[in-house]
């Protein structure tokens, strides 16, 4: 049998996931990464695992990605998931309104929910709104992003694949099978040569199809996040309403999350961190959770989601699925990029991702994702 | 190089880099929480995306060093292999369950304690503060017992509290390294009384 060997660019959740799945397949695999892992859009998300609830009425595919993938990594990387569920919380009567449309919506997509009287809903979380109507129970969690990434990194390198940090693209010959890298460590450039290349850098993957002369249609849209130097939350607190901004706060050890917002960006080294932006997230947290603005800020950050450009839809209602490109079709053959989603179904983009590949080099290995239990984050090293 | 009045010193560091993509550093959340970006900013242990670049305290050219008591890998960034290693043998957990439910430990795996301590600086053997605050959740382990209670635990700890004074996670690795030793002599004694 033919030793077939994989590059894969980018050390996202997405990056770290496929090497992993094709790690499993018994396929040979090397993930490059200029940084060190999760140092793009997967390292400040919002560290939110996903019950699909938020997506219930405008992204059903999305919405029920999530909720699968919720329990499947309930399984996967049990000890390192907080997992305390979620609160959809209505603070006025549109909330009240948008209610009905919510809970259908989500039992459609198979998404368990449980009506909270205000009553139970303060008991759980004094902190909220004491003026709040109702809330919605939802299976939500937490994850810390930088462990979800190392996790999967670890159990790859475990199962034989090789992780080059620090290791930059600089060009890529897809005819060839060429990747060649710039390696800051050492400061030398070094050739690399494979079967298949899978462009996983997330709002860099068009910058890295270019390089091959491709064009995605990406279209990166940025958020702010503040973390504020306080646990407000032991469950992540949504706003009852269609997703907008600053309308969820997640708790993260010591501190909770306040985000996000939505900015067109050019180019996502250059993301900017408009202070409007800022102060309207501790405006929105106060109205959910009272007291939130007056509460020190300890850092903030803006992450680029990696959206998919669709003439259909835009901005916040663009949909946060994932889509796999076959650069065969571009005269690419071997090179494909993945763009789209959320670190929440990073397994799941890895394993269709996966497939394709398999397909093309002609391996018939199904995924072993599903059931495979992750290992420590800190055997990554 | 100019900085804004609201910037971190990983801001410097990023605007840096791209006049020299090939500088090293690591970092993630930018916003304290995956413990990545620990170096030392003018001698002292922080975490470069909660430092502010500029302080009235300090001159406007900014020495920036990788953590002590970790091999230097390249620039800023340090082989961490020990600390986990540790940690595992510790066998700490990242989350904990109890009846108020779930929760992230605050340990954020920094390693700025071990960079700041300087018995970690003269013994590589040496559990080291984060690790033997970890290890207090897991003392009903006779491994991880033996292990605090070895003489590379926490008995090596001479309470400089440099540890805690740069912990940006609020464990308290001092402290907790004082009760161990409390909860260890105290079981030393019992046996010795029966």
């Amino acid at each position: 049998m033919k030793n077939h060997h994989v590059v894969v660019i980018g050390a996202g959740s997405t990056g770290a996931a496929i090497t992993h799945d094709l790690a499993l397949r018994g396929i040979q695999v090397t993930l490059i990464e200029r940084f060190g892992p999760a140092a793009g859009t997967t390292g400040h998300n919002q560290a939110q695992l996903h019950s699909g609830a938020r997506y219930a009425v405008t992204d059903p595919t999305s919405a029920r990605e999530c909720i699968e993938e919720n329990r499947i990594l309930r399984k996967l990387m049990a000890n390192t998931l907080e997992l305390n569920d979620g609160l959809f919380i209505a603070l006025q009567e549109e909330h009240l309104e948008y209610r009905k449309t919510f809970l259908e919506a989500c039992a459609q997509c198979n998404i368990p929910t449980q009506e909270i009287s205000r009553a139970q809903a303060l008991q759980m979380e004094p902190r909220l709104n004491p003026d709040l109507l109702s809330a919605i129970r939802i299976p939500d969690g937490v994850f810390d992003p930088y462990r979800f990434t190392l996790s999967f990194i670890a159990t790859a390198c475990k199962n034989g694949a090789t992780f080059l940090p620090f290791n930059e693209v600089i060009a890529l010959d897809p005819k060839r099978g060429q990747v060649t890298v710039h390696q800051h460590d050492q400061d030398k450039t070094k050739i690399i040569g494979c079967d298949v290349i899978v462009n996983a850098a997330g709002p860099w993957a068009p910058r890295i199809a270019a390089q091959a002369g491709i064009s995605l249609p990406l279209e990166p849209s940025a958020g702010v996040m503040v973390t504020i130097q306080e646990r407000l939350c032991n469950m992540v607190i949504n706003l009852l309403a269609l997703p907008g901004d600053g309308d969820i706060i997640v708790p993260q050890r010591n501190t909770s999350i306040l985000g996000t917002t939505s900015l067109t960006v050019e180019d996502p080294d250059n993301i900017p961190i408009p202070p409007g932006h800022v102060s309207r997230l501790q405006e929105l947290a106060d109205w959910m959770m009272p007291g939130a603005s007056r509460i020190p800020v300890r850092g903030m950050m803006a992450a680029t989601r990696p959206l998919i450009k669709d003439s259909t839809s835009e901005g916040r209602l663009a949909s946060r699925t994932h889509r796999c490109y076959d650069h065969a079709e571009d005269g690419a053959a071997g090179f494909f990029s993945v763009i789209g989603g959320k670190t929440t179904t990073a397994r799941h983009m890895a394993e269709k991702t996966s497939d394709i590949v398999c397909m093309q080099l002609g391996i018939n290995v199904p995924c072993k994702t599903r059931t495979e239990p992750l290992v420590s984050h800190r055997l990554w090293i | 190089m100019n900085v804004a009045e609201q910037d971190y010193v990983l801001d410097a560091l990023e605007a840096a880099w791209k006049q020299d993509p090939s500088l090293m550093f690591r970092h993630s959340c930018h916003h304290a929480s995956c413990g990545s970006c620990g170096i030392r900013i003018q001698g002292r242990e922080g975490l470069a995306c909660i430092t502010p670049a500029l302080r009235a305290d300090r001159p406007s050219v900014l020495r920036l060093e990788p953590l002590h008591n970790f091999p230097v890998l390249a620039d800023l960034v340090v082989d961490m292999g020990s600390l986990a290693q540790k940690l595992e043998r510790v066998k700490a957990q990242v989350v904990t369950r109890s009846e108020t439910g779930e929760r992230f430990e605050n340990c954020i795996e920094c390693g700025l304690c071990i960079s700041a301590c300087p018995i970690s600086a003269t013994n590589e053997y040496y559990l080291g503060p984060a690790v033997l605050a970890a290890g207090r959740n897991n003392m009903a382990s006779p491994e991880v017992r033996e292990q605090v209670g070895s003489l590379n635990g926490v008995w090596r700890c001479h309470g400089a509290f440099e540890c805690t004074e740069v912990c940006p996670a609020r464990v308290e690795p001092a402290a907790a390294i004082i009760h161990l030793r409390k909860e260890l002599l105290i079981s030393m004694i019992n046996r010795k009384e029966k």
